[in-house]
């Protein structure tokens, strides 16, 4: 039997793990992160999880310690957040280009300096070219599902991926989430069935020295799996709805097939914009949403069907990749680029580093978005204050 | 290394029809996939992408790959297509010699730790340790009696300068090895060791002098095999041993134990016998080496007016005395002067004699005293009063010729002596007079001119010094004579000193003095024996030492008997310790410089280029070792050093 529990964001995910039946466990502390693995301490300690736990000296090591043990075939989980994830970097492309199937939940936080441990979209951004698959949550439900459904995703692509969640909006805040029974998760992940995997029998070297005679093909293979990501995500989403009654797939849509504007968004700002966009069809306007669920790899044909009826496409960005703009409106630009009858893209730039994307401020963005000369909306910062706009540095 | 070879042969073609391509050894490292093309179905990895795909690996074994030769064929790798979805390689990467890399390498070289060095008698203070942490009580006093006769003795009154030199004391707090060896000596006192003596020689040595440098001389030159006689002037052996140190640190049952080990080796012992006085020293001619040991029996004096009266002794008289006759009445009020080991005896002594006032003077403060600090401190328990800065510069005496008061004066430390010390000053006006029954003058010993022959004189201009005599001929000397250090355990070491002199000179072979020292230390009895070998001779400091491997534990305690229960008669004041405290103490080694098998450079050599040979020594395969010298950083003790590649591996 599921139950329902009120819960954190950050326990969402440690539920998750547990009903996983992860192995191996390893984490270093940041914040927004540290709840997670503290409940998961907690779990291994009370025998609840029966998961080894290490406990190691940076994040660094312990995405390296999850490496070796997924090496020798067992499921694992780390988390991190922002700097930790940073420091990891090295390994993240280590991990995808060893085709382990590892899990790991980021807790979106801004980079530093200036420190900051608030929502921001650019830690996980910045890997995007790693090889790991990268799903964006927008409630502590989703956060929950999706870590089950990214088990499923990675043990069946050999690839590792990333659940992405904002710092605080829902690492911290509590929501109710309906937690499901153990059996009806064993149904749906079944026990990892490594494929690539170190017999101490037959010793073997990973990742060793590889000419050019071979490096190309499995960056090729990776692409493949990315690719088959894509037709595996609607269907195991599609699976995940039939058992636990909701629905997962590359993309969320709502009010788009008449849409004039369509919004993009990811993460937990798409709630926000939810509550506005319904205000605004109650006035007559005929405005939709995109949610970007996964972001890599890059949904393009569900993006091309959905955002080319649109006579303009308004997308939000919580993360700036400096000299060019936001960083989803860039993939969706490159995405309907070559279609002949393409939206209008406007790229906004809102809510860095923590700063809260509120109903007035995206009221405002939808207004403007509906009257700006389409070429001038390449890169507009929303929420700026005044004095700022008009000094140069 | 070679190049690439650049004429890829057009090999076999695969099932999947992609052709086996042929690399020399140094590309088969660019290759993830190193392998043969004609793989065994038992070495495939069995990995792939949605289907089973094999990696073949090699025939040959990883082992036969290894060790050093170039290989003369070509790797070969295997089929180029269906890929693992991932770089895996059963091949061996064995041929990559990464030991050409190095510009520094590792090399095991066992060192002596400090603690033997410290020792005159070179005790192999680590190697017992290693036995006593494994409960071996027989195996240690086998080591020690290897190097020194009285190891019940020296865990008593030795003045231990091994815990002085114990690299642990610049951590938390030195071993406490006498403790130790104490308590090995004790835990073995029962056991029938049925020491064994070398091939019996036909030559006979003769001994003058039953102290520990005469009794350890003829220790060591019986288990060489002499027939050594042994000449005594008091009536029992043991020398300042029985006729100085008190029994309260030293009790009679364990010197008399120790003392009887030698004898029990065949010693012939002519006690009472004073050479030179009951016999001439022309009896010892007959011999074939004799040997000289007479200790220093005459007792300095201040050179003050009184020093003569009869109630006026000497330290050592004042002690041998005592240790004769047993406690006698001197009066209520005592007073001595010294402030060396011997003065301390006195003190503490007369209290337990009954003596309810005793007085210490002694010129310089509590600082530059000789006396080791642990007594001085327990004679502060026992209630002695302690003047420092205090000399005497009369006896006061009646008609009886008898000291009715001492009359001193206060000093005060000016700039250091030749003795390094601070020299004492007299303050004029300072004087005043303190009332005595008794006085006791100890301020130290010099040699007594009758015991050696009248002509003789100390050489010094051999390797081991000689007493020279125009009439009778050399003598081998030990003891205080030959000694700057005046104590026990160096009286042992030059006891040692002699017997190997003479055995060397005896069966012509030349002794390699600088080989048998351990390090810079004392003379290494094993090593004479060629029980073991001198290595590279040389001592260890305490940078070596790997603290994150060491936690912080002070040392074992001494338990000492109250003082209420101590004062009322002789019984022994250190307790020793128990067994566990001696594991605990054990444990606490840091084996500086010698290699214990921990496995650290095993598990962290990052090339695998350590080998664990059977007999769990280690060595080092030169051909893959990068020299990045993480196995002597993380060496616990020291045991591996890194050396310029240029040098030889077993040089120096």
């Amino acid at each position: 039997m599921s139950e329902r529990k009120v819960i954190m964001g950050n326990h969402a995910v440690s539920y998750g793990v547990k009903l996983a039946r992860v192995q191996v466990i390893s984490a270093y502390p940041i914040t927004p992160q540290t709840q997670v693995v503290e409940m998961l301490s907690e779990m291994c300690a009370d025998a609840v999880l029966a998961a080894k736990f290490l406990k190691v000296e940076s994040e660094h090591s312990a995405l390296a310690a999850v490496i070796g043990a997924a090496t020798l075939g067992v499921r694992t989980f780390t988390a991190t957040s922002a700097q930790g994830l940073a420091l990891m970097h090295e390994l993240v492309h280590w991990s995808a280009g060893s085709r382990l199937p590892l899990v790991m939940a980021d807790v979106n936080r801004a980079m530093a300096p200036g420190w900051s441990i608030w929502p921001d979209q650019l830690d996980a951004l910045s890997q995007r070219d790693t090889g790991w698959l990268q799903l964006y949550c927008e409630s502590n439900q989703e956060i929950l599902d999706l870590t089950l459904l990214a088990y499923r995703l990675a043990e069946s692509l050999s690839m590792p991926v990333m659940v992405v969640y904002d710092a605080f909006v829902l690492s911290h805040t509590s929501e109710p989430v309906e937690i499901p029974d153990q059996s009806e998760v064993d149904a749906y992940l079944p026990a990892l069935a490594s494929r690539t995997k170190l017999d101490l029998k037959t010793p073997a070297a990973f990742g060793g020295l590889t000419s050019p005679e071979y490096y190309f093909e499995f960056r090729y293979m990776m692409q493949q799996a990315h690719d088959r990501a894509l037709v595996l995500m609607d269907e195991i989403g599609a699976e995940f709805g039939r058992r636990f009654g909701r629905n997962y797939g590359a993309l969320e849509t709502i009010d788009c097939d008449d849409a004039e504007l369509i919004l993009v968004t990811a993460g937990a700002s798409s709630s926000t914009t939810r509550v506005v966009v319904q205000e605004r069809r109650r006035r007559g306007q005929n405005i939709g949403i995109v949610k970007l669920r996964l972001f890599r790899p890059f949904p393009v044909d569900a993006i091309r069907r959905v955002l080319r009826k649109a006579r303009r496409v308004a997308v939000i960005d919580r993360n700036l990749s400096v000299g060019c703009g936001g960083i989803f409106a860039q993939e969706i630009r490159a995405a309907l680029c070559d279609l002949s009858d393409r939206p209008e893209i406007l790229g906004y730039v809102a809510g860095l580093g923590g700063r809260d994307i509120t109903l007035a401020l995206l009221n405002a963005l939808i207004d403007d978005a509906l009257e700006r000369k389409a070429e001038e909306g390449y890169l507009v910062f929303w929420g700026l204050k005044e004095e700022t706009l008009y000094v140069e540095r | 290394m070679s190049k690439p070879n650049q004429t890829a042969q057009p090999g076999k073609t695969a099932t999947t029809g992609a052709p086996v391509r042929t690399i020399e050894p140094a590309v088969a490292a660019t290759g993830g996939l190193a392998a043969d093309d004609e793989p065994t179905a038992e070495s495939h990895a069995v990995i792939g992408d949605g289907s089973n795909v094999s990696v073949p690996a090699p025939n040959k074994s990883a082992a036969e790959r290894q060790g050093g030769s170039e290989r003369s064929e070509p790797i070969r790798f295997g089929p180029s297509f269906p890929l693992p979805i991932a770089p895996i390689s059963q091949g061996t990467t064995a041929f990559i010699h990464t030991g050409s890399w190095r510009y520094l390498k590792p090399r095991y070289v066992n060192k002596v730790p400090p603690c033997r060095v410290g020792c005159p008698a070179a005790m192999p203070v680590e190697r017992v340790m290693t036995l006593v942490e494994g409960g071996k009580y027989e195996a240690a006093i086998r080591e020690i009696l290897d190097e020194n006769p009285f190891p019940g003795i020296c865990g008593r009154v030795c003045y231990h300068p091994c815990e002085t030199a114990c690299n642990r004391g610049q951590y938390d707090s030195p071993l406490a090895i006498q403790l130790t060896e104490r308590f090995i000596a004790d835990e073995t006192a029962d056991l029938d060791l049925q020491l064994e003596g070398g091939p019996r020689q036909k030559e006979s040595v003769a001994i003058v002098g039953g102290g520990p440098a005469g009794m350890a001389a003829a220790y060591f030159l019986l288990r060489l095999g002499y027939q050594v006689t042994l000449f005594e002037a008091e009536n029992r052996l043991g020398g300042i041993l029985r006729y100085g140190i008190p029994p309260y640190r030293l009790p009679r049952a364990i010197l008399d134990q120790e003392l009887n080990r030698v004898v029990a080796l065949g010693l012939k012992v002519q006690s009472g016998v004073r050479v030179g006085r009951d016999i001439p020293w022309s009896a010892l001619r007959g011999f074939n080496a004799r040997m000289l040991a007479p200790g220093l029996g005459k007792s300095r004096l201040l050179g003050i007016a009184g020093e003569d009266a009869q109630n006026a002794e000497s330290g050592l008289e004042f002690l041998r005395r005592f240790n004769t006759e047993g406690p006698r009445h001197i009066g209520k009020k005592l007073v001595v002067i010294g402030g060396g080991n011997t003065a301390i005896d006195v003190v503490r002594t007369a209290i337990r004699a009954g003596c309810g006032d005793v007085n210490l003077l002694y010129r310089r403060t509590r600082a530059e005293m000789p006396a080791l600090a642990g007594e001085v401190d327990e004679a502060d328990r026992e209630g002695v009063a302690m003047s420092f800065l205090s000399l005497p510069i009369r006896f006061i005496v009646d008609t009886a010729n008898r000291v009715v008061a001492v009359e001193a004066v206060k000093m005060k430390l000016s700039e250091p002596d030749e003795s390094n010390r601070p020299r004492p000053i007299p303050i004029p006006g300072s004087e005043w007079i303190i009332e005595t029954d008794h006085v006791v003058v100890a301020v130290g010993e010099s040699e007594h001119a009758s015991a050696m022959p009248d002509d003789a004189a100390l050489c010094r201009e051999q390797a081991f010094p000689l007493i020279q005599s125009g009439d009778q001929g050399e003598f081998y000397v030990g003891g205080d004579l030959s000694n700057d250090t005046l104590t026990v355990v160096s009286a042992i070491a030059s006891g040692k000193r002699a017997a190997i002199a003479i055995d060397s000179d005896l069966r012509g072979r030349l002794a390699d003095w600088k080989a048998i020292r351990v390090a810079d230390g004392g003379l290494s009895f094993t090593r004479y024996l060629g029980k073991e070998t001198p290595g590279h001779n040389r001592s260890i400091a305490i940078d070596r030492i790997n603290p994150d491997y060491f936690k912080k534990q002070e040392r074992a305690r001494t338990p000492r008997l109250s003082v209420r229960v101590r004062v009322a008669g002789f019984e022994e004041v250190n307790l020793g310790y128990a067994q566990s405290a001696a594991e605990v103490e054990a444990k606490r080694c840091f084996h500086c410089g010698v290699c214990t098998a921990c496995d650290n450079c095993y598990i962290f050599c990052p090339d695998a280029a350590v080998e664990k040979k059977p007999d769990n020594t280690f060595s080092i395969r030169y051909e893959y070792c990068k020299g990045c010298g993480i196995c002597a950083t993380e060496c616990p003790r020291g045991a591996l050093d890194m050396v310029a590649d240029e040098e030889g591996i077993n040089d120096e």
